[in-house]
């Protein structure tokens, strides 16, 4: 074999900038965003029992244009706390029920998203799959696996 | 209501085309040969082999009036054919582009057709007679990738492009020297200049736009996209306003209008869905699901039962057919016959090699939901 073989640098230069007709996406704008969920009233929702309207309103604005992670993991944990706080199915049930179609594909995106960073609250997650799976179909899964904005 | 059109073809087949009396049907199995098939006696035989691609064919068009079939490729290259007493001849098209050529639709006039391609640009094409050969003109402006579905304005004068950039355009394709000095407008544009990109519209999900189209009268363009979502733009209300409607199905690969206010889809699902589309809504009329119901038996004979747990260590039986018409996803639907301006049936291929014929009208009866109007 050659001796050259062994050198793996090659492998790490990202040759589509020397590609003038590269694709740019041009979605992604510099925007910062401030557009997030109002952390301290979403916690004071779910501390007075109004987990339906916690949850409306943590789907409303999701930093999907944000580059930073940590916004995004930050709305994350966020949004896992409000999921934590529905005490059953029922009411699950009730509120998955009352989500407008963008906002049930947001839900699907932190679901999904949830079983990456945090395994652990799998089960609680699991049910929420089930609850909105049954109302978005496979389209909603469709979605989250295609959309290129990320939670 | 739903029926299969035998031709024991054992293979998915990626696109097809009848001529205009619907006696000959040309398809594509995948491969590099395109199939021509003639009906004499209600029986199906294949009547030629066209085979001068070199590679896979991606689409094929045929026009109804000048008997001439259009077919392209990931040759790269695009082949115009006519019929020289009963043999259908090759003429090369030259489309001056380097990657496949995925799809190809004759304009309504049926003096030039588009060819949608991997790099970057839309070659709309015509005959020239002083040099007897077919040349392209691009379309490059904001193209960012791989144009995947076409379709011409009744105008011929605009064309809509859809592709993997997730944006469907509408493209200004008028070409004075074939066409003639430009006469109708249209509410989409006030001045229609070659080449320039008139409209521009994006998936909510940055889905593939794999099928798109004008209404009969061409005012409202609708496409759907791998987001499993559907779009329309009605340009008498606000040729900038899209309206979208998230479906909870698989992604539909195809779509075609079946009167002015609705369209049939297909795709992953295998079984087409009829949408009405009124004013700024979009919504489901009928699942074309004429499948009967399967009886599942509830004894299941002895032989199974130890055959299945010797295979598999398990008691259900594994069945893979689906209960569905197509039994794979369906890539291709085409226009069969119509009146005025409401298609009476529509033929429909897919993965699984089934061409199967949806009679409309049988349909509209059977189902409550289905009105086409």
């Amino acid at each position: 074999m050659a001796k050259n073989t062994s050198l793996s640098g090659f492998r790490k230069i990202d040759i589509d900038i020397y590609n003038p007709e590269n694709y740019n996406e041009d979605d992604v704008q510099n925007i910062q965003e401030d557009l997030m969920p109002n952390e301290s009233e979403i916690v004071s929702l779910i501390n007075s029992k109004r987990s339906n309207e916690a949850l409306s309103l943590v789907l409303k604005n999701p930093p999907l244009n944000s580059k930073n992670q940590q916004v995004k993991d930050a709305v994350l944990n966020l949004v896992m706390r409000v999921l934590r706080s529905f005490p059953n199915s029922l009411e699950i049930d009730n509120a998955v029920k009352s989500l407008s179609d963008e906002a049930l594909d947001v839900l699907m995106k932190y679901i999904y998203r949830g079983f990456e960073k945090e395994p652990r609250d799998s089960a609680q997650l699991l049910t929420w799959h089930e609850k909105v799976y049954a109302i978005g179909g496979n389209g909603c899964i469709v979605r989250v696996l295609t959309d290129r904005k990320r939670v | 209501m739903a029926d299969l059109l035998n031709l024991s073809l054992n293979s998915s087949i990626s696109c097809h085309a009848w001529n205009r009396d619907r006696t000959q049907l040309a398809i594509s199995l995948n491969s590099k040969e395109v199939y021509i098939y003639s009906k004499s006696d209600n029986t199906w035989q294949l009547a030629q082999t066209l085979t001068e691609h070199s590679a896979r064919v991606l689409s094929i068009d045929w026009a109804p009036q000048s008997n001439r079939i259009v077919t392209c490729g990931s040759d790269k290259n695009a082949y115009v054919w006519s019929l020289d007493g009963r043999v259908w001849k090759p003429e090369l098209v030259v489309l001056r582009v380097q990657r496949a050529a995925t799809c190809v639709k004759w304009s309504p006039n049926e003096k030039k057709f588009a060819v949608g391609c991997g790099s970057r640009c839309i070659c709309v094409c015509y005959f020239e007679p002083l040099q007897q050969f077919w040349v392209a003109k691009h379309i490059k402006k904001q193209l960012r990738s791989t144009t995947l579905c076409l379709d011409w304005h009744p105008n011929n004068a605009l064309l809509a492009a859809g592709g993997s950039d997730f944006k469907c355009r509408i493209f200004g394709a008028h070409i004075p020297d074939v066409d003639g000095p430009l006469t109708e407008t249209s509410r989409w544009a006030t001045s229609i200049k070659a080449a320039d990109c008139i409209h521009e519209f994006s998936t909510n999900n940055s889905g593939w736009v794999y099928s798109c189209g004008f209404n009969f009268d061409g005012n409202i363009l609708a496409f759907v996209s791998h987001d499993s979502t559907i779009y329309m733009v009605d340009c008498t209300r606000n040729p900038q306003e899209l309206v979208s409607q998230r479906t909870p199905f698989l992604p539909f690969l195809s779509m075609k209008f079946i009167s002015n206010t609705s369209i049939i889809v297909a795709g992953h699902d295998c079984v087409p869905l009829v949408y009405g589309l009124s004013g700024n809504k979009i919504s489901l009329l009928e699942k074309l699901d004429v499948s009967p119901t399967k009886q599942k038996s509830s004894v299941a004979t002895a032989k199974d039962l130890f055959g299945n747990r010797e295979r598999i260590n398990m008691d259900q039986s594994v069945n893979t057919t689906i209960n569905s018409i197509h039994q794979n996803s369906i890539n291709d639907v085409k226009i069969l016959n119509q009146s005025g301006t409401k298609v009476t049936q529509v033929s429909t291929t897919g993965l699984d090699g089934n061409i199967v014929i949806w009679d409309l009208e049988a349909l509209e009866k059977r189902f409550g939901n289905l009105r086409i109007r």
